[in-house]
């Protein structure tokens, strides 16, 4: 007889605390609008804002580990940016989009987060010494030539690439690039969410792109 | 044209937003560099590789843990976005994602524990501080503080059956800063 069957057997069963809210919503078969997910979060209806949490968490997620490169950290920075978007809820006026509004508190956070670091470990978060690690590790994993039968690993190889170009831009030329490309976002939005002008954005994403291609056309380059 | 005019209008034309105002004004520029038509094909190229593979949504991990203890936070914090600013999002940091299997099995060897040692005590009410999360769906997670002995277990049912010798020891002892809540590092499956 197992002894863990043994002791579950006596336990006490009770719902687990903020169970219903994780599970409850799970995408939702009844899609509503964030707007008036927006409206009834603001009079404190925690179910609506658990769906808006729900509706949005992946791509607040996705755009900080890609800031960030790290799970753990995204993980609880992702928790950050919502807790403040609800705590800001009752300022949130409809002029903008939710997901813009949201962007720019993600924007926030993870800029807040670097400073922090950057202050915590000074000296060692030299971009240019971890970038330079970085393309040596590329380009002796990387070969130049020879397309793999598995489209999967090639599929593997252009992403560490691209990611490893990413990493490689500074945090404002990677983050413009990520809203704009990957997000999908108008240049007046990113504005918005960077808290810079239209000409500022246009700026970035000409250098972004042109550093992008220069980096991704050097990994491709054959090694001498 | 100046330098910023030039950045703007090859920015939009890479994107194929360009007035067709925009496009005649241009076109110099165009005229004089005409590798920029090949630089914006492979740039079409590009992005079409940066949407491949770089994910515009990734779910974290635990999401449903992510709900729940997001929840947890923001009551901490206060019950309505409108009672104003309250609680410490670093407290997150106790509960990373990945320590949830680790903690939940450090917790279990201590209800064993306290099972051996006090088979007949009744178990109080759920403990209102610990939230609890079983990954799997079909396993149920519940928390127990036990007053007599100063511990908070996690219950959990619904798991297949282990063999005994990897139900492994546990540690006793107070957490300093949560008495009662006991802690144990051990292999988890």
């Amino acid at each position: 007889m197992n002894l863990f069957r043994q002791i579950a057997s006596n336990l006490v069963k009770g719902p687990v605390p903020g169970d219903a809210a994780g599970g409850g919503t799970g995408g939702g078969s009844d899609p509503e609008s964030d707007a008036e997910l927006v409206s009834r979060s603001q009079k404190g209806d925690y179910s609506a804002f658990d769906a808006l949490v729900t509706k949005h968490r992946g791509r607040v997620y996705a755009m900080i580990q890609n800031m960030v490169k790290n799970e753990a950290d995204a993980w609880d920075l992702a928790q950050e940016v919502f807790v403040k978007v609800w705590k800001a809820l009752p300022k949130f006026e409809a002029r903008a989009r939710f997901s813009t509004w949201m962007y720019r508190i993600t924007h926030n956070v993870v800029y807040d987060w670097m400073r922090k670091r950057k202050f915590e470990t000074v000296g060692e978060l030299d971009d240019n010494v971890l970038n330079r690690e970085r393309i040596a590790v590329g380009a002796t994993a990387t070969p130049a030539h020879g397309a793999r039968p598995d489209e999967a690993l090639v599929q593997a190889e252009l992403r560490k690439k691209i990611e490893g170009a990413l990493e490689k831009l500074n945090p404002e030329h990677r983050e413009t690039i990520l809203l704009r490309e990957v997000q999908g976002l108008e240049y007046k939005e990113i504005a918005d969410v960077m808290d810079c002008s239209i000409g500022t954005v246009m700026s970035r994403l000409f250098y972004a792109r042109k550093k992008l291609q220069t980096l991704l056309t050097r990994t491709h380059e054959p090694e001498s | 044209m100046n330098q910023n005019r030039k950045e703007e209008l090859l920015t939009c034309w890479m994107d194929g937003t360009l007035s067709s105002e925009e496009l005649s004004e241009l076109e110099p520029v165009l005229a004089g560099h005409p590798e920029l038509q090949r630089e914006r094909e492979e740039y079409v190229k590009l992005r079409e590789d940066l949407q491949a593979t770089i994910p515009a949504e990734l779910e974290p991990p635990y999401p449903d843990f992510f709900n729940a203890h997001l929840e947890r936070l923001v009551h901490g914090a206060s019950r309505s976005p409108h009672a104003g600013p309250g609680g410490k999002t670093g407290l997150s940091r106790l509960w990373n994602w990945w320590m949830v299997p680790a903690g939940l099995a450090a917790l279990l060897a201590a209800f064993m524990a306290g099972t051996l040692l006090n088979p007949s005590s009744v178990p109080p009410p759920l403990s209102a501080a610990t939230a609890v999360y079983a990954p799997n769906k079909n396993v149920e997670a519940a928390a127990v503080d036990d007053k007599d002995l100063q511990a908070t277990v996690i219950v959990l049912t619904g798991l297949a059956d282990l063999p005994d010798e990897n139900l492994i020891g546990w540690g006793g002892g107070s957490h300093s800063e949560r008495p009662g809540l006991l802690i144990s590092a051990f292999e988890t499956y």
